[in-house]
């Protein structure tokens, strides 16, 4: 991406630079120029605007069904686990053996 | 995969974020001072959180379950190191990320395609090679479905492992970039490139079951 700042009858930036700094763009990394001209192919590029909306999204939707995931912090360590890290803690070794036992 | 050894340990690093509670503090001098009680207490307490965390990172329950063993080992073994000016429990998070780390980079890889299948191509003038069609309305919305939330996590493990694993760190586990650079040994320009990546690629195998467009 070019620095200065552009005309507006200036070339726009390829999709390809659009894709290679959306990242940079969401964690507000760009200049202000490079920020002027990401959104200056946006208001062109309804393709690009899909992409950006649709990455923002796969993010949002990993995180959560990934997140979702997460135990109560209390009350869900099976007791073979338990019982397997008091064990290997008495006989001061680190390597654990079947904690799932 | 191209995880190596951290150069310094988690155990040791994690030090100045949110002061310990006090509660906490009763709890690791109950430790230090050998409390056998108190051991099973801090594996009850703080192992339910430590084996999400594995679940997520290893994708097998004994792997999970073997990590956070030696997650509780390691913490046991660094008590001393650990000086109360951050939480217990962000302290034990690290440590099992860095056990599952540890494991992973044990474990032999399987076979994976290349990070390039996943990513957007463009024709000779920079444009998209298919332009991306837009996401169903509220999308992101599906996800409170079991059904949905399988499919994602069944592309995220569909990821090559190096990338998989940045994603998991940045996104997921919501460690920073100089965190995750650290736990895998890169520089923090190299995880950004790997997670904007990944993300890509997530969104690749994601398009088919959420954009409007037919499938290819």
């Amino acid at each position: 991406m070019t620095s200065p700042q552009k005309p507006t009858n200036a070339p726009y930036i390829t999709c390809r630079e659009v894709l290679d700094f959306i990242m940079a763009y969401l964690d507000g990394e760009l200049t202000p120029d490079q920020k002027h001209e990401f959104e200056r192919h946006l208001g062109v590029c309804p393709s690009c605007v899909n992409y950006l909306d649709s990455y923002k999204a796969t993010v949002k939707i990993g995180k959560e069904a990934m997140q979702s995931l997460d135990q109560p912090a209390t009350g869900s360590v099976p007791e073979g686990l338990i019982r397997a890290i008091r064990e290997a803690r008495l006989r001061g070794g680190s390597r654990p053996h079947d904690a799932t036992s | 995969m191209t995880l190596s050894t951290p150069r310094n340990s988690i155990e040791t690093q994690i030090a100045a974020e949110v002061p310990c509670a006090a509660s906490d503090s009763r709890l690791i001098e109950r430790l230090r001072a050998g409390d056998n009680a108190a051991f099973d207490e801090l594996v009850r307490v703080a192992g339910g959180r430590m084996l999400a965390v594995a679940r997520r990172m290893m994708n097998c329950e004994e792997d999970a379950q073997d990590a956070v063993q030696e997650a509780f080992l390691s913490a046991f073994k660094n008590l001393g190191r650990f000086d109360g000016r951050s939480q217990l429990t962000t302290w034990l998070h690290r440590i099992t990320v860095n056990a599952c780390l540890m494991k992973l980079r044990s474990q032999r890889r399987r076979p994976e395609r290349a990070i390039e299948d996943f990513l957007p191509t463009f024709v000779e003038d920079g444009h998209q090679t298919r332009n991306s069609a837009a996401w169903k309305p509220n999308a992101a919305d599906g996800i409170e479905m079991e059904e949905t939330r399988d499919l994602v996590r069944a592309k995220i493990n569909e990821l090559p492992e190096q990338y998989r694993v940045v994603l998991m760190l940045r996104d997921i586990e919501e460690l920073s970039t100089e965190e995750t650079a650290q736990a895998l040994d890169m520089t923090t320009n190299a995880v950004k490139t790997r997670l904007h990546r990944a993300r890509q690629a997530l969104r690749t195998l994601l398009d088919p079951h959420f954009s409007h467009a037919e499938a290819p």
